[in-house]
């Protein structure tokens, strides 16, 4: 790069609003990063969904510097585990190597391609060495640095100067202070100080022409410096389009900012060019030789046949091999799912036609994969009837929770709320909750007072002494006996759910107008019969139960929470439907839809504490004494289900069922339960088709009833929303796991809390993304989540889920670039079909199941 | 093959407490009954005897609870915490060894088995910074520390050297002893250089980078440096207090540093947008304030100081994954300007009483500040705009807070015994406490307007290495 | 209205632009009318249509970013075009349309321009 080009001021070409349309191109490459507040899963690679998903996987990988797979060593644990099967990792070999005639092909006597692949896949030494953590590069710090300072939500009791001003003129305003900005761009940097535009905009466009960038290759110049910081981009993207305007006010700060910061950096020459990949091209030749005891001769004969196969497959990248491992996975995972699904489905139709009885409950779980086992525990235990249905049960709400200042979003983020939501006290309990309400102010006003005390020149000493002896009780009692403390602290203070609803007829900020209108209330209840295929005649107890996770101390807990309801718990929204189904007036509403429930449908809210498997019921003082029967009996298999589930799951954490308890409420627990790893597939369809296999908490289940949707206006809903969340969540895990350190946040036990906002590694450095390394890995470092991509299975028409497809450009994207795989299973033909990716090759090997391809 | 008739499911059990684990957790579990035990067997026997229990000073005892006590904590919080580190093992053990070169030199009565355990001490604490062995930032902090270390272990050395051979003797007490009739060139040299090998461990500027870019060890590892290790400069001091009596200049430089890093330090916790490293700042300003207590000849409210800051400052670290929610940014003010100056004058005005009325010794600073703080969080607490039930509960709280801590400094006074003479006269002495008051008042007075932003760079910038990456 | 009232109104003479993007877009679209100096805009969720790619449906339920928007706008011409540039990028990799045309107006007061601060 010519240093003076970059300096001088150039004719600027690009216009404000042209570039203003570049830049929102760029912002693209990343997806938002919400704050672990209300930790949201998404897709890193969201940016690059146009794409087919290996080659977007390759292109994410250069350009973010990442893997893009789990290096060599970690597949063959989990091969060696048996968590793949090796007729499938051959059928995937034979499949990348053109086909059975190529691939069994003889190389050198006794030896064929196959042999060659599998060696390398299964034995041979891995080629990239495991990178370390990468280093922090001076001018990534420096940005990240002014990032922290500038978009800081209440740590630093001193905030940065100019923030007013925006973030690009803000650092302006202090780089020439600066000595870190000295050192890094020299003179050039402090005469670009002087002289670039104080407009970001235009400082862009100036920066792109004296950088000499191409027409056309802009957007590309630029999304690879957003993709430098992707956090700190995320975290702008969330500003812009996911959070009330006045909440990040203080400090205004635009991708344009971000952007203009990074032009001044190469402008003056301080960016550290990112590193090539070398490409490995037969480096693995010697191994293959030493292998398969090839001499000298032998091996150059090989090397010089002409299917060049040898060739190839010594030039397959770790990276690449890792790909075959991942459709290895993937093929074990639904060659066993769905021929069992297939069976089930067939008995589904014979079935189908007998009347059954009227269970003693029905329970609507969110369609979250830790549903799955517990739904199954509770099955077990009686005459109970579950669903699956998104976890925020239809209501795009913001909540105004009482004590707190701002609204939170309990919806998922592809939707807008469109009602305010207060809560109030639950009646009968005014005197109580008027009583936690002080209980808030007063702990928000002694928060108030420490902060400011320990800050004070003069306090901060006689503070540290005072409080000391108190955090010594407190630091033993949490550590030792966590639990303990918890029961007192519990018995000091009522439970906030008892005091408190959330109430469906005020509006939070104007008395006189409901949260909802009669009509809402009714299109919302009527939604649950219509997207799940919930029937009318009811059970004399219908549940709807919200989950949340249990972790404290813990910068990740929300990650454990519903992502249906924005990364909160999810017992509002059930709260609300089931006050909503319990109206007379909604009822009647219904009934003028043709959906008469029985009178005698009482139906309840709960949350499942999916670390603990506790669910607690909301409101059971309030139903009527002729149900009290059938509560206790509900609540006594609910308990029966809890520790049944916990048993199960207590081994797979590699603890006792007991501990979970104790790691719920520890502030050193930093896996108190494993989330949503190991999430794979997405059903749609009637439980009966799938309960009786165990899911081992892998999938997605969301109710549907295909003979109750003739127009497709459910599968449309459920794969255009829920599905798109799901793909979300699995496609998070899966490049966490892939690459820790670039799409995951690293090792919790360095993580460093920023800003109230999220995590950084240590000193500094970016804004964390993704999940951390406890989240994925097992304590002795194997992948527990294998990275496979989501697998959905619908039991519909096969022509309603086509026309649905059509219809909707993002399910055309996510199935056809290979980023969901989708098979149909047709109860009318009773026909498996696979939805066939456009960039996938069709050759020979491709479909050990032998499914129909569409 | 099995796997295809069943669904890929977890791994099986067996898999999950394979691998390093199980030794690494068995040497926790270890390590954790063994600090416990040791923790209440001492804190028994002291309970009992009233006092330290035979052949240990009231110094040694106080440093060996703390440092036991937190040692455990950090240990039982770890083995959950460390449960996916990759070697568990060498974890635990360092933690051991670390501790007990702690209490090595916390008990040791002569210059040779101190020294030793010492030196050992820091290169354990640089090893765990650098625990992250795969991590080239955590490599630079561990040698950051480790070079700081050096610095301050051979300042030590040499004064150890300086004193055993002058005073003929390597035991401590002996050494102590003579102090008062050593040449005062030699007590002065010995002096200086023992407050360098403090200030290192303090982490006091200008040797604060190590303790500010320390972040990249694990969480409890943090803990026991801010609560235990860093300590050690106080202890130092205290036990060499004869050496510092006899050189007064080295006991003015100490209050002299210690008041820097007191305001500086507070000024780094300020602008930090991350909870660690603000942590960081206030530990420095804290440290200051100690050793500055020790240059007083404070030794009591030092020795509380150490003791309580301590397991505030644990209590920080191992709590700081809570530390995430958004909030509206807010004055952080410690009720209105106007009180914080009335408290300030009073206080003030109090102390140039006491400077009339009686000779005051070192310790006026430091109570007079707690009885500001005492004095200006009940004000806020019962002032506050909040129901009366409320300000009644925070008031209340405040109120045994201060009970705590007057509780605590005297059964410390009990355990150590007097202070040292005053060194500053008592106008100096007014002059530290308006210094410190003054800079409250103006802290309230700015609320949350932004530092000019040389000084603000200045502070966000400390302790952060050269943005190049080191070898 | 007779005509002579008719007559009597002052019209102004300005251009209107008019977007469909997908959904997902429309923070892309408002980023580029903000710039320009676009006093405000009127936008259209669910626009439902035939197109390229066959009949587009309206937004799904739970999902703001699924389906087209439309957006309108009016301002002096100017103003107007410096959209269109910006518009004639952003269409370089994404899906979208946009009609030009002259309007009359009668109140030009609604329409004015935001001032561009730092153009």
């Amino acid at each position: 790069m010519n240093m003076m080009a970059a300096l001088t001021v150039p004719d600027v070409v690009l216009t404000r609003t042209e570039t203003a349309g570049l830049v929102a191109l760029a912002a693209r490459s990343v997806p938002p990063l919400w704050p672990l507040e209300s930790a949201i899963a998404v897709n890193p690679l969201a940016g690059f969904e146009d794409l087919p998903f290996a080659e977007a996987v390759q292109q994410a990988a250069q350009r973010f510097g990442a893997r893009e797979s789990l290096p060599l060593t970690a597949w063959r644990q989990l091969y060696a585990a048996g968590r793949i099967d090796p007729r499938m990792l051959r059928d995937v070999a034979i499949r990348a190597l053109g086909g059975s005639y190529p691939a069994h092909a003889v190389v050198t006597p006794g030896v064929t391609a196959l042999d060659l692949l599998i060696a390398r896949l299964t034995v041979l030494d891995p080629q990239q060495a495991e990178v370390e953590r990468e280093a922090l590069t001076p001018e990534v710090a420096f940005l990240a640095k002014w990032c922290a300072a500038f978009f800081d939500q209440g740590q630093a009791a001193s905030p940065m100067p100019h923030r007013e001003l925006g973030l690009y003129r803000a650092v302006l305003a202090l780089a020439g202070h600066d000595p870190d900005y000295a050192r890094l761009t020299g003179t050039a940097g402090a005469q670009l100080l002087l002289t670039v535009s104080r407009d970001p905009l235009t400082a862009i466009a100036e920066g792109l022409a004296a950088l000499g960038v191409p027409e056309g290759g802009e957007v590309g110049h630029l999304a690879g410096l957003v993709a430098r910081l992707p956090g700190w981009a995320g975290h702008i993207r969330w500003r812009a389009e996911h959070t009330d305007p006045a909440n990040v006010a203080a400090a205004p700060g635009t991708m344009a900012d971000l952007l203009a910061l990074w032009l001044l950096l190469e402008r003056a020459g301080a960016l550290t060019p990112r590193p090539v990949a070398a490409d490995p091209a037969t480096a693995a030749v010697p191994a293959l030789a030493a292998h398969f005891g090839w001499d000298a001769a032998t091996r150059d004969a090989a090397l010089a046949s002409a299917s060049g196969i040898v060739r190839q497959v010594a030039g397959y990248s770790d990276d690449r091999l890792g790909g075959l491992f991942m459709t290895a996975a993937e093929w074990t995972y639904r060659n066993t799912l769905v021929p069992q699904l297939e069976t089930a489905a067939a008995r589904l139709d014979v079935a189908g036609a007998a009347v059954e009885a009227r269970p003693d409950a029905q329970l609507v779980f969110c369609i979250d994969v830790r549903s799955e086992p517990f739904r199954r525990a509770l099955e077990a235990q009686g005459s109970y009837e579950t669903f699956g249905y998104a976890g925020f049960f239809g209501l795009p709400i913001a909540l105004h929770r009482h004590g707190e200042e701002r609204r939170k979003r309990f919806l998922p983020v592809l939707l807008a709320p469109q009602h305010d939501v207060a809560e109030a006290p639950v009646p009968g309990q005014e005197a109580a909750a008027a009583s936690l309400s002080e209980g808030l102010v007063r702990d928000r006003g002694t928060a108030a007072l420490f902060g400011a005390a320990k800050q004070g020149t003069a306090t901060a000493f006689a503070t540290a002494e005072a409080t000391g002896p108190l955090a010594g009780l407190l630091m033993a009692a949490r550590t030792v006996g966590p639990r303990a403390l918890q029961r007192v602290s519990r018995a000091l203070a009522p439970e906030r759910s008892a005091v408190l609803a959330p109430t469906l007829d005020r509006h939070p900020g104007d008395c006189a107008r409901p949260a909802f209108t009669l009509e809402d209330k009714i299109g919302y209840a009527s939604a649950l019969f219509r997207l799940t295929g919930l029937k009318p005649q009811t059970a004399r107890l219908l549940v709807l139960a919200g989950h949340g996770g249990s972790a404290v101390n813990n910068p990740y807990a929300a990650a454990l929470d519903c992502g249906a309801c924005g990364g909160h718990k999810g017992g509002a929204n059930a709260r609300i439907l089931a006050a909503m189904l319990n109206e007379p007036a909604v009822r009647e509403g219904l009934a003028a839809q043709g959906l008469v429930l029985p009178a005698d449908t009482v139906v309840l809210a709960a949350e499942h504490d999916t670390t603990t498997d506790t669910v607690v019921l909301f409101d059971r003082d309030r139903v009527p004494a002729s149900h009290a029967a059938d509560l206790a009996a509900l609540e006594a298999a609910l308990e029966r289900a809890a520790a049944a589930n916990r048993a199960r799951r207590a081994p797979l954490l590699g603890r006792s069922p007991e501990d979970l308890l104790t790691g719920a409420v520890h502030w050193g627990e930093v896996r108190p339960e494993w989330g949503l790893a190991g999430n794979a597939a997405f059903l749609v369809g009637p439980r009966a088709w799938t309960s009786g296999i165990d899911l081992a908490g892998r999938a997605f289940l969301h109710s549907y009833d295909w003979t109750a949707d003739a127009d497709g206006t459910a599968l449309t809903t459920i794969l255009t929303a829920p599905m798109v969340v799901a793909q979300w969540i699995n496609c998070q895990y899966l490049f966490s796991t892939v690459d820790n350190h670039r799409y995951g946040s690293g090792d919790k036990v360095t993580q460093n809390v920023l800003g109230g906002i999220g995590v950084i590694q240590g000193n500094g450095g970016d804004l964390r993304i993704g999940l951390p390394r406890q989240s994925l890995f097992t304590d002795a470092g194997e992948a527990y989540h294998v990275p496979q991509r989501l697998l959905t299975v619908v039991h519909a028409p096969l022509a309603r889920v086509e026309a649905v497809i059509t219809a909707n450009e993002i399910l055309g994207r996510l199935f056809g670039n290979g980023w969901v795989q989708l098979v149909v299973i047709d109860p009318e033909t009773g026909r498996t079909r696979c939805w066939q990716p456009r960039a996938e090759p069709d050759a020979e090997g491709t479909d050990p199941q032998d499914l129909t391809l569409a | 093959m099995s796997t295809a008739d069943r669904l890929p499911t977890e791994p099986a059990p067996a898999a999950l407490v394979s691998g390093p684990c199980p030794h690494g957790t068995r040497a926790g579990r270890l390590l954790a009954t063994a600090l416990w035990s040791a923790f209440a067997l001492l804190g028994a026997a002291t309970a009992v005897l009233q006092g330290p229990p035979a052949g240990m000073t009231g110094l040694e005892t106080v440093i060996a609870l703390l440092t036991l006590f937190v040692a455990a904590i950090v240990t039982t919080f770890s083995l959950r915490y460390m449960r996916a580190d990759r070697r568990p093992g060498r974890y635990f053990t360092q933690v051991g060894l670390l501790v007990g070169s702690v209490l090595l030199f916390a008990l040791a009565g002569n210059v040779i088995v101190l020294a030793a355990g010492w030196v050992a001490s820091g290169l354990l604490l640089a090893q765990l910074v650098g625990h992250e062995a795969a991590w080239s930032e955590a490599r630079a902090a561990a040698s950051r520390s480790l070079r700081t270390f050096a610095l301050g272990d051979a300042a030590f050395l040499a004064a150890l050297a300086l004193l055993a051979s002058a005073a003929g003797t390597i035991r401590i007490d002996a050494i102590v002893a003579a102090a008062p009739a050593l040449p005062a060139e030699l007590t002065l040299a010995a002096a200086l250089l023992l407050l360098v090998a403090a200030a290192a461990r303090c982490a006091l500027p200008p040797f604060s980078g190590w303790l500010l870019s320390s972040m990249t060890a694990p969480t409890p590892v943090s803990a026991l440096m801010h609560a235990g290790l860093v300590n050690a400069g106080g202890f130092l001091l205290i036990r060499f207090a004869p050496v510092f009596e006899a050189a007064p200049l080295a006991r003015i430089v100490a209050v002299a540093i210690g008041l820097l890093a007191a305001l500086y330090g507070v000024g780094v916790m300020s602008v930090r947008p991350d909870i660690k490293r603000s942590l960081a700042g206030s530990t420095v300003s804290q440290m200051g304030f100690m050793i500055m207590s020790c240059g007083l000849g404070a030794y009591a409210a030092a020795l509380w100081h150490i003791v309580a800051h301590g397991l505030f400052k644990a209590w920080l670290f191992l709590g700081s994954g809570s530390s995430v929610g958004t909030r509206a940014d807010k004055a952080a003010g410690l009720g209105s300007a106007g009180m914080v100056t009335m408290v300030a004058t009073a206080t003030l005005a109090l102390g140039a009483w006491l400077t009339l009325t009686s000779a005051p010794g070192g310790s006026l600073v430091p109570l007079l500040l707690g009885l500001a703080t005492a004095l200006a969080t009940l004000a806020a607490g019962f002032g506050a705009t909040l129901p009366w039930r409320a300000r009644l509960a925070i008031g209340s709280l405040v109120l045994a807070l201060i009970g705590f801590h007057v509780a605590g400094l005297t059964v410390i006074e009990h355990l150590v015994g007097p202070d040292a003479a005053a060194i500053l006269p008592p106008w100096a002495l007014l002059a530290l406490l308006a210094g410190f008051l003054a800079a409250w008042v103006w802290q309230q007075h700015r609320q949350a307007r932004p530092l000019p932003a040389a000084l603000y760079i200045h502070l966000l910038n400390a302790g952060i290495a050269p943005a190049t990456p080191e070898t | 209205m007779s005509t002579n009232a008719f007559t009597r109104l002052q019209l102004h003479r300005l251009r209107k632009i008019e977007i469909v993007v997908h959904a997902e877009d429309h923070g892309a679209v408002e980023d580029l009318l903000k710039t320009a100096g676009v006093g405000g805009w009127t936008m259209i969720r669910d626009v439902a249509g035939m197109g390229h790619g066959g009949f587009h449906q309206g937004r799904s339920i739970f999902n703001d970013h699924t389906g087209l928007v439309m957006f309108v706008g009016v301002a002096e011409a100017p103003v107007i075009s410096e959209v269109a540039i910006g518009l004639s990028r952003l269409f370089e990799t994404r899906p979208g349309v946009t009609f030009l045309s002259d309007v009359e107006v009668i109140r030009s007061d609604y329409f004015a321009s935001s001032t561009s601060t730092l153009a």
